[in-house]
């Protein structure tokens, strides 16, 4: 993002740090630093040291394809844990140091809309939409707007590391015109969302090549 | 037809009490029998909290109360249940128009989310999965009822569905 100085957090640091390299070989201005958003006490530690916020996105997530009555509770913990609680933790603290114009962007996924094996994680990402909707409401007064996406489908290492060849050609072919989404499809929709729209809010758009609009379902 | 009845809110829970009784259909609320016809949930009163008061703990327990309780109900009750059972959720209907009602936005979207992933899931085993959710108005109780009645009684195609319904009863979103 163009004139903004962008700060990186990750679990694991050296993601963070091989992003904010690739954002500083491009011209931008970013840091990095280890956080696990999780961890409530380190969240609050981090923000402690960012005396202004404009615009977060939340992008951390993890994700699990597993059948409904094979999933344990602490399988569903431990997804709602990242995917909603960190997700939380993150818009509190950076809400108290926004200012007017400032925006949430909160990255939820097209599998809110129900799918057979993604139970646990759509549950999760349709409680971050459930979560945007009402905090943009607390929050419009000062001018602030939070936002959802619902990605589909993107060629990203976290879906190549989930699914077996025969799962992804499977995938691949529902997909309305068989292809998929590339990161740059979402950073565009979370550009637009930050910086070029401040009047939309509670809103969630899917980012998924149409996909949400063939069947009720979305496998 | 025997009921599994996870009980929750108490004007709610009084609500599906009242319905079953009246439509002569036996419930246990302790899930201790070998088989059921049905399942039905209600969702528990949740704590309510601007977002300035909405800390991680909070956060946690709405998580537990609102969403893992209701996960847990149907993973014990679901090998109980044979082909042409029912899964019915009530929880409210919320109208995120005031502060605080964060928590039960986030409940209430997870719900539908969760209704609508296993009923795809559950569809092969001929074992539908709906919501009720009620929306506090000033008309009877009784959509809640008849609504209830009708989707404990209806074909299990029909399934992936959360109605909203109007009620009378001290629904925790009020």
């Amino acid at each position: 993002m163009s004139g903004y100085e962008t700060v990186i957090v990750n679990r694991r640091v050296e993601l963070s740090e091989e992003a904010a390299a690739r954002i500083t070989a491009d011209g931008g201005c970013a840091r990095s630093s280890a956080l696990d958003i999780c961890d409530a006490p380190a969240v609050a530690n981090f923000f402690a040291l960012q005396p202004r916020v404009d615009a977060l996105v939340n992008c951390a997530g993890a994700f699990l394809i597993r059948p409904f009555c094979e999933t344990t509770i602490d399988q569903w913990r431990a997804l709602l844990d990242v995917n909603l609680r960190g997700l939380w933790s993150m818009c509190r603290h950076s809400l108290v140091r926004m200012q007017a114009g400032g925006s949430i962007v909160n990255v939820a996924s097209r599998a809110y809309l129900g799918s057979p094996q993604l139970t646990a994680y759509g549950t999760s990402k349709a409680a971050v939409i459930g979560l945007t909707r009402a905090l943009a409401l607390e929050v419009v007064e000062r001018r602030i707007s939070v936002n959802a996406i619902a990605p589909g489908m993107i060629e990203t290492p976290l879906l190549r590391e989930s699914l077996d060849p025969a799962a992804f050609a499977a995938a691949r072919a529902q997909q309305p015109g068989g292809y998929w989404g590339t990161p740059d499809d979402v950073a565009k929709t979370v550009s637009f969302l930050i910086a070029g729209a401040p009047f939309i809010t509670g809103q969630v758009i899917c980012v998924d090549g149409g996909k949400s609009v063939t069947s009720a379902y979305v496998g | 037809m025997r009921v599994a009845l996870r009980p929750g809110a108490s004007d709610l829970t009084g609500v599906v009490r009242l319905a079953l009784r009246e439509a002569s259909i036996e419930y246990r609320e302790d899930e201790h029998a070998d088989a059921f016809a049905a399942l039905i949930t209600v969702a528990e009163p949740l704590e309510e909290s601007s977002y300035h008061a909405l800390d991680d703990r909070t956060v946690a327990r709405i998580v537990d109360a609102g969403i893992l309780s209701i996960v847990g109900s149907v993973q014990r009750v679901f090998p109980k249940l044979r082909a042409g059972s029912r899964i019915i959720h009530i929880t409210p209907c919320c109208a995120p128009n005031r502060p605080g009602s964060i928590g039960a936005a986030l409940v209430e979207a997870a719900i539908i989310a969760l209704t609508r992933s296993t009923a795809a899931e559950f569809a092969e085993f001929r074992i539908s999965v709906n919501a009720i959710m009620p929306r506090a108005t000033w008309s009877a109780d009784s959509a809640i009822s008849s609504t209830l009645i009708y989707l404990l009684q209806a074909p299990t195609s029909v399934t992936g569905l959360s109605l909203t319904v109007p009620c009378n009863c001290n629904a925790p979103n009020r």
